[in-house]
């Protein structure tokens, strides 16, 4: 798809069983307002086929407690929770205030300490003006009309669609009908199409270079650590200590004793005793 | 009606990609029915720059019975993602009688990181695996069983002295978690097997994830002082052989 389409699960639609969504994005709700719903979601996305993307659709997220925000975050470990460079994007459906501004400075500091640099939330609107606009799955002409405003308009790339939905067929039902729309949308305008597809694969492979840079750089970062560390004194003293310990304390004729015993085990040729100029040891 | 074979939960976490053979690896060497919690450092070069695909492990293992997949930060190195895939076993809701937590150990920055490796490893080897359960069974006070040359003695550390038993460090940890150590015993490396129940004790009361957002980030090391990642690479035993249980070797 030329645009990322999400579909918002309801908890009465939890369970999805096979579904076929591998060109768009699952979004569970989850209200934060009743207790344990992220339970049954986490269970839900375990059984989730790993080449489906899903993410989170919070309602009431200005309550966000410490406890939840933990549980939260457990979803961002998912591999294939929506991410983007590798920051969790999640879905908020309320409207702004201050609370909500805390509690997702809340939950951004608990995914800061388990190592994302940061969150992204979208705040769904109902409000036409907002360009995370959400519609209901049973407006599937508006939806349609939408869909096809955005791919003739040759500057608007950037928009996602997002889709409540209250049974489960309902995806596959829009995902063919937008579909639908990009086929006749490529049949018409052919080179607008492909220019469109081309900027969305740019985009992403740009992303991807960037990851690969980064990588690579703390990996060239690592190696000088690991060289410091070999050429440091700090192995070769252990090493030391411990031949010194476990050997070097030893009385002298204890030691003697110990190579002749080497001699009987086949371990010492019997010569290099006496001599220096033969083979010492047998292997 | 009692299960005749152990059902195992291997952690195993990965930064060194090679997704590949290390399906290969777990489908030649476990033999009995287990549960695979797979961790991938996201951002790691290897992982980044490899081809291959751990869901491959599905097409052909005999003896798995799920397996889970997690793309983690890099936090608290191998310590931090045995703990995230501690929090996911306990989400998940699977029993298991062991946990067998294992990493992609290279030690890059140790002359001997290969010897160490390979005794590590040894615990996977079919040829011990039946005697690390029969270990188990025929002593209910064995709590983790684990390669004999990896098990230290903290008290024996020449390089970090009592950074791990006397610092502010690890009084702070200790006294946080509850653990009364009396044993000073560790698995080095972090590779072992343990009993499932008293792990999911420990972390059913002290949120793994919670304990993950404290540890460091990226490759750190301890040659500078003691670390929180450090530390609970011995209090991963240490909270084991508070409540009685012995470490074995095999």
């Amino acid at each position: 798809m030329l645009h990322d389409v999400y579909y918002i699960i309801p908890p009465a639609v939890m369970h999805l069983a096979d579904v076929e969504c591998t060109d768009c994005i699952l979004a569970w709700q989850i209200d934060l307002n009743q207790e344990a719903g992220h339970k049954a979601v986490y269970q839900a996305a375990c059984q989730l086929q790993e080449n489906i993307q899903f993410t989170l659709c919070i309602l009431n997220a200005e309550t966000i407690t410490g406890e939840i925000a933990t549980e939260i975050t457990a979803f961002f470990f998912f591999s294939n929770f929506n991410k983007h460079l590798g920051n969790p994007c999640l879905l908020l459906q309320g409207n702004e205030s201050e609370n909500l501004t805390a509690g997702m400075q809340q939950l951004a500091e608990h995914a800061k300490l388990q190592g994302f640099v940061q969150i992204q939330p979208i705040l769904l609107k109902v409000t036409k003006d907002s360009s995370a606009v959400f519609f209901q799955a049973s407006q599937a002409d508006i939806i349609r009309q939408s869909y096809k405003s955005w791919l003739y308009n040759p500057m608007q790339d950037d928009t996602n669609l997002y889709i409540n939905i209250s049974a489960q067929e309902d995806i596959t039902r829009i995902q063919a009908l937008l579909q639908e729309e990009e086929r006749l949308f490529r049949q018409q305008n052919e080179g607008l199409f492909h220019l469109k597809r081309q900027n969305k694969d740019l985009t992403k492979q740009v992303q991807e270079l960037e990851r690969f840079s980064n990588a690579a750089k703390q990996e060239i970062s690592n190696q000088v650590m690991y060289n410091d560390l070999l050429r440091s004194q700090s192995q070769v003293a252990a090493l030391q200590k411990y031949y010194d310990n476990e050997y070097e304390i030893l009385p002298l004729w204890y030691k003697r004793v110990g190579h002749v015993v080497k001699v009987l085990m086949g371990k010492r040729s019997f010569k290099s005793i006496f001599r220096n100029n033969v083979k010492k040891y047998i292997s | 009606l009692k299960r005749t074979k152990s059902i195992i939960s291997v952690f195993f976490h990965n930064y060194y990609g090679h997704d590949q053979e290390w399906a290969s690896f777990f489908l030649h060497e476990l033999k009995l029915p287990f549960h695979l919690f797979y961790n991938c450092v996201s951002d790691s070069f290897y992982r980044i720059t490899q081809t291959g695909n751990i869901h491959t492990l599905y097409e052909q293992a005999t003896f798995l019975q799920k397996l889970y997949v997690r793309d983690a930060t890099n936090k608290g190195k191998d310590i931090g993602g045995k703990l995230l895939l501690m929090d996911a076993y306990l989400k998940s809701g699977i029993q298991s009688d062991y946990i067998l937590l294992l990493h992609d150990k290279n030690s890059p920055y140790h002359s001997l990181g290969a010897q160490w490796k390979k005794d590590l490893f040894r615990i996977v080897q079919n040829e011990y695996i039946e005697k690390i359960t029969s270990l188990f069974n025929n002593n209910p006070k064995t709590g983790i069983i684990a390669s004999k040359n990896a098990i230290r003695n903290e008290l024996d550390n020449e390089l970090n002295s009592d950074a791990y038993i006397h610092s502010p460090l690890i009084q702070e940890l200790k006294s946080k978690y509850q653990i009364q150590v009396s044993d000073l015993q560790f698995v080095a490396g972090t590779m072992f097997w343990v009993r499932a129940a008293i792990f999911e004790n420990f972390f059913s009361t002290w949120s793994a994830l919670n304990i993950r957002s404290e540890l460091e980030s990226g490759n750190i090391m301890d040659t500078e002082g003691p670390t929180r990642t450090h530390a609970w690479e011995r209090l991963f035993c240490w909270l084991v052989t508070a409540k009685g249980y012995q470490i074995m070797g095999v």
